[in-house]
């Protein structure tokens, strides 16, 4: 026996008196986990949801391999584009060629041909509380569906919200929605802004979940039917707004995150659209966690992911600190 | 949609209760535990023909904890480790099995993933230190090295089994 070999097998040897010297803990152990473990029911639809989730993968994976074979010459010429799209400092958004139709679209409330409004530090005032008018307030405290008509019938224009953090992007969301701005922390690398069709509640009003307080979490606790809730984030990446451009601005739907379930999510949609604030093309991404979703909800989200823009009118998003 | 061969539909429907429990405990939460298994049966469909000839259930397990592994490194739900154990429900009653159950998942989700990983494999599966390896895919050593350490921190952190198994008689009956 070597003297590697032998301090192999002393290690071994004092592992081995140390686990029997835990004998008792395991035992009782195995004990309590038996009688810990809860007898959790099982969805309907389990092995349905497998075998989405499974063709899902596949067709992701389908796509990856597209995507790696597509010609080096339509990104250069997407590239060249850029610049073109871009003629000034306030920015501009870049619309694919491909960008399909919104669903059931309207015109945007907001005019992108007004003054350019600064995109640096937000305003928006600091207190986390949902930008939503009284009357909006009253009525998204039901979670009621978005684009709920006011009592005339009428349905009452999308208010244009602007996002500072996230190079002062707007987006016209249903004035019966909430929204919230998270910054960026030293834990949290990457700034958020929130809308939501039932009231958000910024980080100090949520629930510690797994020992971590959540940024942002909605007031009823977790989704009601026929509702959704949006994180919108910036990728600061000029090779993926190259990607996103080659795409139209439609949400395709992807396996719900853990964090989405956990909100009693049934459905997650992303959607991307690109926009040039600084001569350099960004991606703004808008991830929809929905629960029950019907035809008008998945309508209106379709209508705030193509109203990204850099110009125009808007109200600053409230800020949520991470204090 | 794939269709699903009768075989998987019978192991899933025979297996998942079982399997279920396991992620729970990986987990600590049953909509994250659903998700899991569901990720982890997703995950084998594809190759359940090979899957199936050779113990099926082991090669599920495994999916299944290197997948809870994976996420935990991602921190896709922000989950840290502590020392002391997060949101301790009060005890009230301390006869109450239902709470005694839960001291006893918040102090297994306290650990590490890969100790609890371990500790779920060993302790509630039943598996061997070697077969516990080759879930995990390390050596048997690392197995008794990462038991010991979750041994250690469990160690005056779990209720004594009298507290479940007599939760529901303290009246006597």
């Amino acid at each position: 026996m070597t003297e590697h070999d032998f301090a192999a097998w002393e290690r071994e040897a004092a592992l081995d008196r140390a686990v029997a010297d835990d004998h008792e803990v395991a035992d009782e152990l195995r004990v309590l986990l038996q009688l810990a473990a809860p007898h959790l029911a099982a969805p309907a639809d389990r092995m349905e949801r497998v075998l989405a989730r499974a063709a899902l993968a596949r067709r992701r994976r389908r796509r990856a391999a597209l995507a790696a074979g597509l010609a080096v010459g339509l990104t250069a010429a997407v590239l060249a584009a850029a610049p073109a799209l871009a003629p000034g400092p306030t920015g501009t958004v870049l619309s694919p060629a491909a960008s399909g139709p919104a669903l059931g679209a309207v015109p945007p409330a907001g005019s992108p041909t007004g003054s350019p409004t600064p995109s640096g530090t937000p305003t928006g005032s600091p207190e986390v509380s949902p930008s939503v008018s009284p009357e909006a307030a009253s009525g998204g405290a039901e979670g009621g569906a978005p684009g709920d008509q006011s009592g005339d019938g009428t349905v009452p224009p999308p208010r244009p919200t602007r996002f500072g953090v996230l190079d002062g992007v707007i987006l016209d969301v249903p004035s019966t929605w909430f929204d919230l701005t998270v910054l960026s922390t030293a834990g949290r690398p990457v700034s958020y802004g929130y809308l939501a069709s039932q009231p958000l509640t910024g980080e100090a009003g949520c629930q510690i979940r797994n020992g971590v307080r959540p940024p942002v979490c909605l007031a009823a606790g977790g989704l009601l039917d026929n509702s959704a809730l949006v994180s919108v984030q910036l990728i600061r990446d000029e090779k993926a707004a190259v990607e996103a451009a080659k795409r139209p601005v439609v949400f395709q739907d992807i396996e719900p995150a853990k964090d989405c379930l956990a909100q009693g999510g049934t459905r997650q949609l992303v959607a991307q659209q690109v926009i040039v604030p600084n001569r350099q093309a960004e991606v703004v991404e808008l991830s929809a966690c929905l629960r029950l979703p019907g035809q008008e909800i998945l309508s209106t989200l379709q209508q705030v992911a193509t109203s990204a823009r850099l110009l125009g009118p808007a109200t600053n998003s409230p800020i949520s600190s991470a204090d | 949609m794939s269709e699903a061969r009768p075989d998987f539909e019978e192991f899933v429907a025979a297996r998942s209760p079982r399997l279920l429990r396991m992620a729970w405990l990986l987990t600590g939460d049953p909509y994250l535990a659903e998700d899991l298994l569901q990720t982890a049966l997703a995950k084998v469909w594809p190759r359940w023909e090979q899957v199936a000839i050779d113990r099926p259930e082991a090669y599920v397990r495994r999916v299944l904890v290197n997948s809870h592994v994976s996420w935990w490194r991602r921190r896709w739900q922000g989950e840290l480790p502590h020392d002391r154990l997060p949101e301790p429900p009060t005890v009230a009653d301390p006869f109450d099995s239902v709470v005694t159950s839960q001291v006893v998942a918040a102090a297994v989700r306290a650990l590490p993933a890969r100790q609890r990983a371990v500790v779920v494999l060993r302790f509630f599966e039943d598996l061997s230190v070697e077969d516990t390896a080759e879930a995990l895919g390390c050596t048997t050593g690392t197995v008794k090295s990462q038991t010991h350490r979750a041994l250690q921190a469990l160690r005056g952190k779990l209720p004594a089994k009298e507290l479940l198994l007599d939760g529901g008689r303290r009246d006597g009956a």
